[in-house]
C-alpha cells in the first residue's frame, strides 16, 4: 500500500501526540503542524492526502485556514476533516459550506473510531486501469 | 256783500236740524245740496219739501239762475265765486290740517323710534365691544382666575347691575365652587351642591334661569341668603355639550329690576365666553402636565425618543441622550430615507418590512438591528415604535423609542462564547486523557492490575466528558439556542435503535426487554437526535437502576390523540418524597448513589427541556422498591392521525 500521508493541524501538544499515534498504528505518515499558518505553509509543500485541521488555533482559525487550503489551487482538492471539540451547529454548517469534507468531535471518539473515519474521508488511490472513461 | 235773499223757509231748511229738532236731513246733505246749487249758478233756491204724515215724503228743488234785478248781478257771480272759492279753500285747509296732524304725528312717532333705535344701537355698540374684549381676552391670556375677574366686571358693567359671579363645576365633587364675584362680596370658594340654588336650577335646565324676587324665592342657597340679593338672572356656562359653570347678574335690595329675557341672552353671550375662557385654560394646563410627564419620561429613560413625521419625512428627537448627542455634535440623522443608510445592511429588510407590517396590521413594531455608531462602530439598538394615526387610518407619524443594547447583546454573545469556550477548553484534556489511555492499553504487556487502573481511568473520563456534554446541551435548549432540526419521527424506529445501542448493557445485566408498539404508529414532529437522547436517557435508567434478571418493557400508543411512550422497570424504584423534584436540575433521588455513582442529576432535567420544548410533558410512577414507570407524551405531527 502507498503510503497514504495524512496532515494533522492541532495546536493542544498532547492531542497531537496521541492523535499521531494511533494514526501511525493503521499504518498511515503523519505529518503535524502546531498552528494554521505553519498548516498552510506544509500542506502547500507536502500535499498530503488528507488535512485534519483543529478549529480553535492561535494565529490563524481554524474556519481561515479552511479558507485558505480551498482557495489554494495545489490544496484546493486535499479533502479536510475537521477534528473539532465544538459541537455547534453552526460551527458544523460553516465548515460545511467552506468545503469540509467531514466533522469530527474528538471528545466523542476514540483513537480506533477516529482511525476509522480518517480512513473512509481519504480518497482510494484507484490503480489507473480502474479510472478508465 | 250780502248773501242772495233766500226765502223764510229755506233759512228755515237751513237751521233745520235747530228748529224742531228733528233731523230729516243730514246738514252735510243740505250744504252739498246748496253747494251743488250754487255750482250751477243758481242765484236762488227753493226747496219745498212734501210730508206725509210728519215725515217727509219729497222734495222739490227750484233754481233761480237770476236774482231779481236790483243792480247787483256782477257781484252776484263773484258772490258764487267767492263762495266756490272760501268752500274749496276751506276744504283744501281741512285736508291739509288733517293730512298736516297724520304727518306730524307720524314724524313724531318715527322720530321716538329712531331715538329708541339710536338708543338700542348704542347699547349693541357697547355691548358688541364688550363682548370683542372678552373674546380677544380670552384667547390672548392664559391667566384664567384674571380672565374670569374681567369678564364679571364687564358683564355686571354692561347690564348695569349691582353684581356678578362666576361658579365653576367640579367634576369630581358633583358641585359648584364660587369662582369669582363682583359686587355684594360672595364668599370665594364656597362649595355648593350640584341642586343647591340658582346654580342648581340651572344646572337642571341647561339654561337660564330668571329670579326676580330673589328674596322670598324658596330655592336659594344657604351661602347666599345672607346676602341682600333682590333679583338675579343665571345662564349655563356650556362647553361641548358639558356643563362647566354658571355666570349670574344680580341686583341687591333697595333696586327694584326686573330681569328680562333679552338680559339673559346677553348674559349668555358672555357665558359662552367665559366658558370658551375655562376650557381653553384647562386645555393648557393639560397640556403643560403631558409635556411635563413626557420630560420626565425622557429624562429618565436612557433612551433616545423620536417623533417620525412621515408626510414631511422629517424627524424629531428627544431625551437627555439625543441632547448628549446634539451637545457632542453627533450627527442625528434628520430625515428617515438618511436613517435607512445608517442601519445595516443586513438588517434593512427586516426592520423595513416589520414597520410595513405594523402599519397595516397594527401588531406592534419591536424590532433588534444593528447600527452604524460613530466611526464605524457597529451599535446593536431595540427600537420599539407605535403609529400616530389620521381619522381615516392612515399613519402620520411614528413615535419610538431608541436603545443601545450593545452591551447586553455582547454580554449574551460572550455567554454563548463562554459556554463554548469552556466546553471546548474542557473537552481537549479530556480528549487527551482519553486517547493517552487508550494508546496504554493497546501498549505493551502490563500486569492486570495497571490495566484494570488504566480501565477506570477511561470509565471516569467518559463520565466526565458525558458530563460536559450534558452541560453544554442543557446549557443551549435552557437559553433556547439549540438549533432544533424538526423532522417527522417515528418513535418505534427510535426506540428499537437506541435499545440496539444499549444491549450490551441489557443483556449483561440479563435483563429481559420487551417493547410493545400499536401498530400504523403516527410519527411525531421532532429534532431526531434530540429525541434519541430522551429515549436514551430513560432506557439506560431503566437498565442502570434495575437489577440482574429485572425486566423492563416500553409501550408506545396513541392516547388522547397524543402519542404515548412508557417504560417500566422493576428496579429500585423512586421514594415518594423525591418523585416531585425528579426532574430538576441536579437532583437525585436519595436511593440513588447506593447503584450508580456516576448520575449527575442533568438527565431526567435534559428529557424534561427536550420533551418539552415539543410541546409534551413527561411524569413518573413509582414505587420504592417495587420499579418505576417513566412516562412521556407528545403531539402528533400535524397531518398525523
Amino acid at each position: 500500500m502507498e503510503n497514504l500521508r495524512v496532515l494533522l493541524i492541532e495546536d493542544d501538544q498532547f492531542l497531537r501526540r496521541a492523535c499521531e499515534a494511533g494514526l501511525k498504528k493503521r499504518g498511515l505518515t503523519v505529518l503535524t503542524a502546531v498552528d494554521g499558518e505553519e498548516g498552510l505553509r506544509r500542506a502547500q509543500a507536502d500535499i498530503p492526502d488528507l488535512i485534519l485541521l483543529d478549529m480553535l488555533m492561535p494565529k490563524l482559525s481554524g474556519m481561515q485556514a479552511l479558507e485558505a487550503l480551498k482557495n489554494d489551487e495545489r490544496t484546493r482538492n486535499i479533502p479536510v476533516v475537521i477534528l473539532s471539540n465544538s459541537s455547534l451547529d453552526s460551527d458544523l454548517q460553516k465548515a460545511k459550506d467552506l468545503g469540509a469534507a467531514g466533522y469530527l468531535v474528538k471528545a466523542s471518539l476514540s483513537l480506533k473510531e477516529l482511525g476509522d473515519q480518517v480512513m473512509s474521508f481519504i480518497p482510494k488511490k484507484d490503480p489507473p486501469e480502474e479510472s478508465a472513461l | 256783500m250780502t248773501m242772495p235773499k233766500f226765502s223764510p223757509r229755506l233759512r228755515q231748511f237751513l237751521s233745520f236740524t235747530s228748529g224742531s229738532g228733528e233731523s230729516l236731513d243730514a246738514p252735510i246733505l243740505k250744504l252739498t245740496r246748496i253747494y251743488c246749487a250754487l255750482a250751477v249758478g243758481a242765484a236762488a233756491l227753493l226747496v219745498v219739501a212734501f210730508y206725509l204724515d210728519s215725515r217727509l215724503w219729497d222734495e222739490i228743488s227750484l233754481i233761480r239762475k237770476e236774482l231779481f234785478r236790483s243792480g247787483q248781478s256782477g257781484s252776484v257771480y263773484l258772490h258764487q265765486f267767492n263762495f266756490l272759492l272760501t268752500w274749496l279753500v276751506l276744504l283744501i285747509l281741512a285736508l291739509a290740517v288733517f293730512y298736516g296732524f297724520k304727518i306730524a304725528r307720524q314724524a313724531g312717532a318715527d322720530a321716538r323710534k329712531s331715538a329708541r333705535l339710536l338708543q338700542e344701537a348704542k347699547q349693541r355698540t357697547m355691548e358688541i365691544a364688550a363682548l370683542y374684549d372678552t373674546s380677544q381676552d380670552v384667547s390672548a391670556h392664559t391667566d384664567l382666575p384674571a380672565l374670569l375677574q374681567t369678564i364679571v366686571e364687564r358683564a355686571k358693567s354692561l347690564l348695569g347691575a349691582a353684581g356678578c359671579a362666576i361658579f365653576l363645576w367640579d367634576t369630581e365633587r358633583e358641585g359648584f365652587v364660587i369662582a369669582v364675584e363682583s359686587g355684594v362680596g360672595m364668599p370665594i370658594g364656597t362649595r355648593l351642591s350640584r341642586h343647591e340654588g340658582l346654580g342648581g336650577r340651572v344646572a337642571d335646565t341647561m339654561g337660564p334661569v330668571i329670579v326676580n324676587d330673589f328674596s322670598q324665592w324658596p330655592h336659594r342657597s344657604k351661602a347666599l341668603r345672607q346676602l341682600p340679593i333682590s333679583s338675579a338672572v343665571c345662564v349655563p356656562m356650556i362647553r361641548g355639550g358639558e356643563l362647566i359653570g354658571v355666570l349670574g347678574v344680580h341686583e341687591v335690595a333697595g333696586t327694584e329690576r326686573a330681569f328680562s329675557e333679552a338680559d339673559a341672552r346677553l348674559l349668555s353671550l358672555f357665558a359662552d365666553n367665559a366658558a370658551g375662557a375655562v376650557h381653553n385654560a384647562r386645555l393648557l394646563e393639560e397640556l403643560r402636565n403631558s409635556e411635563e410627564r413626557f420630560r420626565i419620561a425622557a429624562e429618565c429613560a436612557s433612551d433616545i425618543v423620536y417623533d417620525w413625521d412621515l408626510q414631511r419625512d422629517h424627524v424629531d428627537y428627544f431625551g437627555p441622550v439625543a441632547e448628549r448627542a446634539r451637545e457632542q455634535g453627533t450627527l442625528l440623522v434628520g430625515t428617515r430615507q438618511k436613517y435607512w443608510e445608517v442601519i445595516h445592511p443586513e438588517d434593512r429588510e427586516r426592520v423595513r418590512t416589520a414597520i410595513t407590517k405594523h402599519f397595516e396590521t397594527g401588531e406592534p413594531f419591536s424590532e433588534e438591528y444593528r447600527i452604524f455608531g460613530e466611526k464605524g462602530a457597529i451599535l446593536n439598538v431595540a427600537d420599539r415604535a407605535t403609529a400616530i394615526r389620521n381619522p381615516q387610518g392612515k399613519p402620520v407619524r411614528l413615535i419610538g423609542a431608541v436603545s443601545d443594547i450593545t452591551v447586553r447583546k455582547r454580554a449574551e454573545q460572550m455567554k454563548t462564547d463562554f459556554v463554548s469556550f469552556v466546553t471546548h477548553q474542557l473537552r481537549t484534556p479530556l480528549s487527551g486523557i482519553k486517547w493517552m489511555l487508550e494508546l496504554a492499553m493497546d501498549g505493551s504487556e502490563m500486569p492486570e492490575e495497571v490495566s484494570s487502573y488504566i480501565l477506570d481511568a477511561r470509565s471516569s473520563t467518559e463520565r466526565l466528558i458525558g458530563l460536559v456534554n450534558d452541560l453544554l446541551d442543557v446549557s443551549r435548549l435552557e437559553r433556547g439556542r439549540l438549533e432544533v432540526n424538526l423532522q417527522q419521527v417515528d418513535l418505534a424506529e427510535l426506540t428499537n435503535s437506541v435499545t440496539a445501542e444499549m444491549s450490551s448493557l441489557i443483556l449483561g445485566k440479563e435483563q429481559k426487554l420487551d417493547i410493545k408498539t400499536d401498530r400504523d404508529l403516527p410519527r411525531v414532529s421532532a429534532d431526531p437526535q434530540m429525541l434519541r437522547q430522551v429515549v436514551l436517557n430513560l432506557v439506560s435508567n431503566a437498565a442502570k437502576y434495575t437489577p440482574q434478571r429485572g425486566e423492563i418493557k416500553i409501550r408506545i400508543h396513541v392516547e388522547n390523540d397524543r402519542l404515548r411512550w412508557e417504560i417500566k422497570d422493576t428496579g429500585i424504584g423512586i421514594p415518594r418524597r423525591d418523585i416531585g423534584k425528579l426532574f430538576e436540575k441536579f437532583y437525585r433521588a436519595g436511593n440513588a448513589s447506593a447503584v450508580e455513582t456516576e448520575g449527575t442529576g442533568l438527565g431526567l432535567y435534559l428529557v424534561r427541556l427536550i420533551v418539552e420544548r415539543f410541546g409534551g410533558n413527561v411524569w413518573c410512577e413509582s414505587e420504592e422498591g417495587a420499579g418505576s414507570t417513566f412516562l412521556f407524551s407528545l403531539p402528533l405531527a400535524a397531518g398525523e392521525v
